[in-house]
């Protein structure tokens, strides 16, 4: 053991002798290595948010759409489109719509198959339902349309009740409870079916529908419809069949305030019951609009179910007004100038869409 | 150097004068022989170098020493010297104001809640993929970097306060990045298990739940250093101006925000809060005019591991007794995980509790160490211990009764109060149907907050190892009180473990702070 003779009163530390308290000398480099590391502090941050936005991009609703050379898409009006034609597992579904109902747990079920989304209940003794709900709202100037199919066989001749429906509902359901909505739907009963169109309101759960329009219950019902729908969700409500208007009022009185969200559902009782639905899409309520023409070149769309046409104004823009059950699909576009014409075929247009034509 | 030493073998005179000497330089004014005795065995004396100089033992070599101090001590040193006491006064309303600070984040987020009807931290997801990935991120998020923000926490002040601009940047480095890198790489875990093994929820919540957990992760390393440097202030701005921007996407979305909107700008702007932080932190909090002693002074990395180990594992038991049961309200008993919406309701609701417990854990502590101390030191004598004892007991039991009564006025505005909110915020429109959850809850986390108001004057006391040991406790009490309750369901289960584990933590947190205030001398301040 050692000790200090003279401790008392001598700085724990004395100066070296070059005259330099060797503790207190700044390391050469110092400053210049704590920039370094405030410039590697402020990359990381860089970084993070990079990555963060980069692992939040969410799936789009609408798959991409290819054009032919010469077209470029400046706007979309494609809010949604799933044809359902592909076999898509529930969990990336579950990224564009949410699965739920009034059936118990293990009653209800979702699955696409390739040959449409089915939504399907077990049997069970009382009147319950599922759904896929989409999760992005859309409108209310904005047009709904699927490929709605029932069981082919009317079902019930035992007693049993289904329905398959496609709603469009208030998406305000999410913050102050009211589920008011249209909707069209195939009922199956007895041994015989029917197409009905409604309008119904309620709080959180058993609305009171108010039947708008309905055909005669009958056994040779069609099993499948094309069916478009447009509202307002205040006083106006259109619908279509396939490309034939079945109902239209421009007075209601429906308190059902944009925008809204879809609701592809099966409703049962006493009875196993699926829902089929096929080419889903919501598209902007307004024309296809082609820019990029010439004053006065006639243009052109056959959408397959029709060729609608326009002249193109002096802005070079030419109005395509589609109608509304046509206003997603595949077509083609044909610009007429003095020179000739020219051909775009294979068109994946949309209402709403904004086309610009280039390469003239 | 001009130091020489002799060997340990002196005796007479000449070793009485050199320990005398020794003494007036630590002491300059002795008060008695027990002071004498105290210097003496400091400067490492033992009863057999007492022997060595002449006497029975260190008391009697202390008597002869105090009787040579007048020769080395001068009145003028006397008097210089001489003990003034400071004035001081127990914490007030401005001290327990300047602890709400601390939670300033968390009200800002709880305004948001309820201005917005969405939370910051996602407690109010409809769809339950979104509600499983983003809550199992941010308990992955807070129980990683819990250990490293109380080691940086602790670490920083004092190289701050030594003036090492160097190491700060290591310390920073070891502690808030390395804790980013480590939360990373268990999000990304977590990720390849739930969506590459388990096939659990969607791919894009998965991708959600790695990108929440990161971004959280860097949110809580990015204010650790706005909490080490009081910066209440820039926290208020930024996190308010996170929650505007937040509150501003909910009314500009009218009736409907898309959920998976909501939830993803709510990450991105964890994100940028937490970038900012970052910065501000590099660039500004932990700038410093460095004075600081060269390389060969600074200590090993052995040397910082085993410094900061203690808070780091605190902070790990800690976050997990919070954590743990959100765990197994989902299931977790059953290996499985799935979103307890009403225990998430009501143990978000009942952890408000803790905020004026931390507001007081942060006033008593501050006082303690900022105003207390030095007003005792300035009073006291190394021989007075007694007295000394008697104070700090007094100051101990009154801020201990204070907490209770802060606790007991919190608890019962909780379980009273809340469920009558559920009228004016539908977000809370729930929480009159589970009352018994709703005040489990609560009594879990006052218990919760009166271990955590023990373990921080712990802290100040430099006793790590008592607060890590009943952290330790609580965890390990959580977790068989949880198994032991499995069979009552996941609710009932992580409620019981929530409540049992915070207990256990308060009981041996409230014994352990007692011993040592009950014990305490005045050599606080001997490490950090």
């Amino acid at each position: 053991m050692v000790i200090q003779l003279s401790p008392v009163s001598r700085p724990p530390y004395p100066h070296t002798g070059q005259g330099h308290d060797r503790r207190l000398r700044r390391r050469r480099g110092a400053r210049a290595r704590a920039n370094w590391w405030r410039v590697e502090v402020t990359a990381i941050a860089v970084v993070l948010v990079m990555v963060t936005v980069a692992l939040t991009v969410w799936p789009t609703t609408s798959p991409p759409r290819a054009l032919p050379a010469g077209l470029t898409m400046v706007r979309s009006g494609l809010v949604i489109a799933d044809a359902f034609d592909q076999p898509v597992p529930n969990r990336d579904l579950l990224d564009q719509y949410v699965f739920d109902g009034s059936a118990a747990a293990g009653v209800g079920w979702v699955r696409a198959d390739g040959h449409g989304l089915d939504v399907g209940v077990r049997s069970h003794p009382s009147w319950a339902g599922w759904f896929a709900v989409t999760l992005a709202a859309a409108g209310p100037d904005v047009v709904w349309h699927a490929l709605m199919a029932r069981p082919p066989t009317p079902v019930g001749t035992g007693g049993g009740v289904g329905e398959t429906v496609l709603a469009v509902q208030s998406a305000s359901t999410q913050k102050n409870g009211s589920i008011n909505y249209v909707v069209v739907s195939a009922l199956s009963s007895r041994g015989k079916g029917t197409w009905q169109i409604g309008s119904a309101h309620g709080f959180v759960a058993d609305a009171v529908t108010d039947r708008l329009w309905q055909e005669p219950l009958r056994s040779d019902a069609p099993s499948t419809e094309p069916v478009t729908i447009r509202t307002d969700g205040h006083h106006s409500l259109t619908v279509w069949f396939g490309d034939q208007q079945v109902y239209s009022n421009h007075h209601l009185h429906m308190n059902d305030p944009a925008p809204f969200q879809a609701y592809l559902e099966v409703q049962g009782r006493d009875v196993p019951y699926v829902s089929n639905f096929k080419d889903f899409w919501v598209a902007d309520a307004a024309p296809v609009t082609v820019t990029g023409a010439r004053t006065g070149d006639h243009v052109e769309l056959d959408t397959g179910h029709g060729v609608v046409r326009a002249t193109a104004n002096s802005a070079g823009e030419a109005t395509l007004r589609v109608p509304a059950p046509d206003l997603v699909g595949t077509g083609t576009l044909s610009i007429t100038d003095r020179s000739g014409v020219r051909h775009f075929d294979d068109v994946h247009y949309a209402g709403g869409d904004v086309l610009q034509i280039t390469g003239h | 150097m001009t130091t020489s030493t002799v060997p340990n073998t002196e005796a007479g005179e000449l070793g009485l004068h050199i320990a005398a000497r020794t003494v007036v330089g630590r002491c300059p004014a002795p008060l008695n022989a027990v002071e004498v005795a105290v210097v003496l065995e400091t400067c490492g004396y033992t009863a057999t170098r007492a022997r060595a100089l002449g006497s029975d033992g260190l008391n009697a070599l202390a008597e002869r020493v105090f009787a040579l101090v007048p020769l080395y001590s001068s009145s003028l040193s006397r008097q210089a010297m001489a003990p003034v006491a400071l004035p001081s006064r127990p914490p007030g309303p401005v001290d327990l104001a300047r602890g709400l600070a601390y939670s300033s984040p968390w009200l800002v987020s709880l305004a948001t809640l309820l201005i917005a009807g969405v939370s910051f931290w996602s407690s109010n997801i409809a769809i339950p993929s979104i509600a499983d990935a983003v809550t199992l991120a941010t308990a992955v998020a807070l129980l990683v970097t819990g250990p490293f923000i109380q080691a940086f926490g602790r670490r920083a002040s004092f190289y701050i306060g030594l003036g090492d601009q160097g190491m700060l940047v290591r310390i920073t480095r070891w502690t808030l990045e390395l804790g980013l890198v480590v939360t990373s790489l268990a999000c990304v875990a977590l990720y390849l298990v739930r969506n590459g093994a388990l096939q659990a929820g969607t791919p894009a919540t998965a991708r959600l739940g790695l990108a929440a957990g990161i971004s959280i992760a860097a949110l809580q390393l990015g204010l650790a250093a706005f909490y080490v440097r009081r910066a209440f202030l820039s926290i208020g701005v930024i996190v308010g101006l996170g929650a505007a921007v937040l509150i501003w996407l909910v009314i500009r979305s009218g009736s409907y925000l898309d959920p998976t909107t909501l939830i993803v700008w709510q990450v991105r702007l964890v994100a940028l809060m937490a970038a900012v932080c970052l910065v501000a932190t590099a660039w500004w909090l932990l700038r410093i005019d460095s004075s600081a002693p060269a390389p060969l002074w600074r200590p090993s990395g052995s040397a910082l591991l085993r410094a900061v180990a203690p808070y780091g594992l605190y902070g790990l038991a800690f976050f997990a007794i919070v954590v743990i049961p959100q765990l197994v309200s989902g299931g977790l008993l059953d290996g499985r995980y799935d979103f307890n919406a009403p225990f998430a309701m009501t143990s978000g609701v009942a952890i408000v509790v803790l905020v004026p417990l931390l507001a007081q854990t942060v006033a008593a502590t501050e006082h303690l160490l900022s105003r207390q101390f030095p007003a005792w030191l300035s009073r006291f004598t190394v021989a007075q211990t007694g007295e000394f004892r008697n104070e700090v007991l007094r100051y101990w039991r009154a801020q201990l009764g204070l907490l209770g009564a802060l606790g007991v006025v919190a608890g019962a505005a909780v379980i009273v109060g809340t469920p009558r909110l559920g009228a004016e915020f539908p977000i809370l429109e729930d929480l009159h149907r589970h009352p018994g959850l709703l005040a489990a809850c609560t009594v879990g986390y006052l218990l919760l907050g009166t271990g955590l108001f023990c373990s921080q004057l712990l802290f100040a006391l430099s006793a790590p190892m008592r607060p890590l040991a009943a952290a330790w406790a609580g965890c390990l009490a959580l977790v068989t009180a949880s198994i032991a309750a499995a069979w009552s369901g996941p609710a009932v289960s992580a409620v019981v473990g929530l409540v049992a584990g915070a207990g256990v933590y308060a009981l041996v947190a409230v014994a352990l702070a007692h011993r040592a205030f009950a014990h305490a001398d005045l050599t606080y301040y001997r490490t950090l």
